[in-house]
């Protein structure tokens, strides 16, 4: 299970990830925006920026369409997504891996932020308790793309 | 990969300490949101520290922010647009 957290004030349902490329894993979160009208994940360019990725070398990722018009794309490939959620009980971080062919990254003027869209969201059942402000993702096993779960001791 | 991944993950002992500094910044940002859309409305931000550290206007002066910033710093910073008061967002 991944566990994501409900955004003030109006509740926008987000997660937290790092990023793993080019054999490299990113030490910096990324705050996603769990976004169930996007077809697909994109990484903001701020993010981008954050994690040290060379936007320009990337390639093309292609056009997407919005509410605000079409922008351009560049691509990452073969990326995963790990979700870590501290479990304070067994003093272990419980970590998700999830694997994706493509993480779209976003043109410069892009200001919303990285986005989780369908691509991955799909993957969970998403359990959204409103009334508690609580937020998890649940992996559906019959999902065929790639993932694995695994802990590791947590560090104080 | 996932093995990669593991053993990254085992061998860093301050990724959790470094989670916790960029939840803090997380929170401070939700916790005064309605302040720094008055003074930063439309800006990108840079918390670190609990505490704004850099703004801009554009993607131009996030980048030379950004470089300004040490790997620890880069690492626990939470940043984000700031939208403007009373703005709708639909992405």
């Amino acid at each position: 299970m991944c566990l994501g957290y409900f955004a003030p004030p109006k509740g926008l349902l987000r997660a937290n990830a790092l990023l793993l490329y080019n054999n490299k894993i990113s030490d910096v979160l990324i705050d996603f925006l769990i976004d169930t009208g996007a077809d697909a994940t994109m990484l903001s360019p701020q993010d981008a920026m954050r994690i040290g990725i060379d936007i320009s070398s990337l390639d093309q990722g292609g056009e997407i369409s919005g509410v605000g018009g079409s922008i351009e794309t560049r691509v990452l490939k073969d990326v995963g997504l790990i979700f870590i959620n501290p479990d304070n009980n067994k003093l272990e971080l419980e970590c998700h891996l999830e694997f994706c062919e493509n993480l779209l990254v976003g043109p410069d003027g892009w200001t919303f932020g990285s986005i989780l869209g369908r691509d991955v969201t799909n993957r969970f059942n998403m359990n959204t308790d409103i009334e508690n402000s609580k937020f998890s993702l649940t992996r559906i096993e019959s999902n065929p793309n790639h993932y694995e779960i695994f802990s590791v001791p947590l560090k104080r | 990969m996932a093995a990669r991944a593991r053993e990254y993950i085992e061998s860093s002992p301050h990724l959790y300490d470094n989670m916790k500094s960029f939840g803090a910044n997380k929170y401070y940002y939700y916790q005064n949101r309605e302040n720094l859309q008055k003074n930063y409305g439309g800006k990108f931000v840079i918390i670190s520290n609990e505490d704004v550290i850099a703004s801009a206007s554009n993607f131009e002066e996030f980048s030379r922010e950004l470089s300004k910033l040490d790997d620890k710093q880069r690492t626990i910073a939470f940043i984000t647009h700031v939208p403007r008061m009373n703005e709708l967002i639909m992405v």
